[in-house]
């Protein structure tokens, strides 16, 4: 079975089967444009990418190296965040930091799936909260002015009655 | 999680739904305020419905596909969205707050759907609405002192090219020319109302020469005078595409007159007219 070696930023070699490396469009492209075959010794390097996160995305490829391809983005489609599989919801089981993580190596190696699934998961955690608990959901300073924000809160409240 | 770059935040935006796009991530801080704002791929799918005198609505679009819907489906999603509890109404005034502060939800708006009372609805507020082409008028009441509202809504909205009139109650005073005659650029009208009669039709077509075409419901065709006013009026103009007539009252006669001729059908195999009655009584497609 034809290996890839990934390296990631922090130094630390991962030895892949290729196909599922392949589920990075960014890794593919990169090992089409290098010219590598399967008996070359070369490193694919991933400076994007740190150790730990690298690890976790190659479990998520493994997992679902059997999927289909992804469907092409729909404006028509319906959106949905509840079709997160329960294996893909216990995966991303993570703290902020590394979930964010995620969606930066997803979106860096252009993994469509693991990026689609990263975004819902924050999505998620976003719908039916307030904008004032999205702030402390996500530590984000409310840097409206105060006559902004009392205007925000005044037009905000039946927002916040939901 | 600010510190993601903005396409990725937007991408995770776009995620949620219409209604939490607009009205409350731009309410978290400046910078998802200004994502919001700038995001035309989301705002082009969102169209903006009035569900009664003070309640606004916004929803996104199943693509381009649901403003060629058929204007009946319109009831149908409206009853649709009014019993689901998710989707909370909001004010006129906070609608119009947000609009305000979103411009570029102006630009998209396509489709306006106003319902019970005309005269709460200030168009001066949605004087920004340049690409709006359908207005949909459900469960309203119409009467002499909204005539002049119409004819404004037919200025402000001057590119309106369909407009729809669903379950509203028309008073017996107001002149029928005020639901088409304001909108100068109509291709596409549909009245379901049993005020509606041969010299709506008339009027109708003699006022506006690039109809493309017309649907009345609700209403019934009391004589052959329909057919006539048809010979009239498109004869030497236009070209019926399609035809679909339904009345009791038509004679055998005229129908077969009518049918005889070959000055403005398209295509024959395209035009029913029976001797009954129907919901929908009257269909014309005209090119």
């Amino acid at each position: 079975m034809p290996m890839i070696k990934l390296q990631s930023s922090d130094g630390e070699v991962f030895q892949v089967d290729f196909e599922i490396a392949k589920a990075s469009v960014t890794i593919k492209t990169m090992v089409e444009d290098l010219g590598l075959e399967e008996e070359d010794e070369e490193i694919v390097p991933l400076p994007n990418v740190n150790a730990g996160i690298l690890k976790k995305v190659i479990q998520w490829a493994t997992y679902h190296k059997d999927d289909p391809p992804p469907p092409e983005d729909d404006e028509g489609r319906e959106k949905r965040t509840d079709d997160i599989s329960s294996w893909d919801a216990d995966f991303l089981k993570v703290d902020q930091g590394t979930l964010f993580e995620l969606i930066l190596a997803a979106n860096y190696l252009d993994i469509k799936g693991l990026l689609d699934v990263t975004c819902k998961t924050v999505a998620n955690m976003i719908k039916g909260k307030t904008p004032e608990e999205i702030r402390k959901t996500f530590n984000i300073k409310n840097d409206f002015t105060a006559a902004e924000e009392d205007q925000v809160r005044k037009e905000n409240e039946w927002c916040e009655e939901k | 999680m600010n510190e993601l770059p903005g396409e990725i935040l937007l991408t995770i935006f776009r995620k949620l739904p219409a209604f939490d796009f607009i009205t409350l991530l731009p309410l978290v801080c400046n910078r998802w305020a200004k994502l919001v704002a700038s995001d035309v791929y989301t705002l082009k799918s969102v169209v903006m419905h009035h569900l009664n005198s003070y309640g606004v609505f916004f929803f996104s679009i199943k693509g381009e596909a649901f403003i060629d819907w058929p204007s009946e489906k319109f009831e149908v999603y409206l009853r649709a969205y009014t019993q689901d509890p998710l989707h909370p109404l909001i004010n006129y005034c906070d609608a119009f707050y947000l609009c305000t502060q979103f411009t570029e939800i102006y630009k998209h708006i396509k489709t306006l759907m106003i319902s019970r009372n005309l005269s709460v609805y200030p168009t001066e507020g949605f004087t920004y609405i340049k690409n709006l082409t359908t207005l949909v008028f459900y469960e309203i009441s119409l009467n002499e002192i909204n005539k002049h509202t119409l004819l404004e809504l037919g200025s402000v909205y001057a590119n309106v090219n369909e407009v729809i009139y669903i379950k509203c109650r028309i008073s017996c005073v107001l002149d029928l020319k005020c639901l088409h005659i304001g909108f100068k650029k109509l291709k596409r009208l549909r009245v379901d109302h049993f005020r509606v009669c041969d010299k709506f039709l008339d009027e109708l077509l003699k006022t506006h020469r690039t109809l493309e075409s017309v649907r009345l419901g609700h209403c019934t065709i009391m004589s052959d005078r329909w057919i006539d006013v048809l010979q009239i009026r498109l004869k030497g103009q236009r070209s019926i595409a399609s035809l679909d007539m339904h009345s009791p009252y038509f004679t055998e006669k005229c129908v077969k007159e009518f049918l005889a001729t070959d000055n403005f059908f398209l295509d024959k195999k395209l035009l029913k007219i029976s001797f009954d009655s129907a919901l929908y009584p009257f269909f014309i497609s005209i090119v």
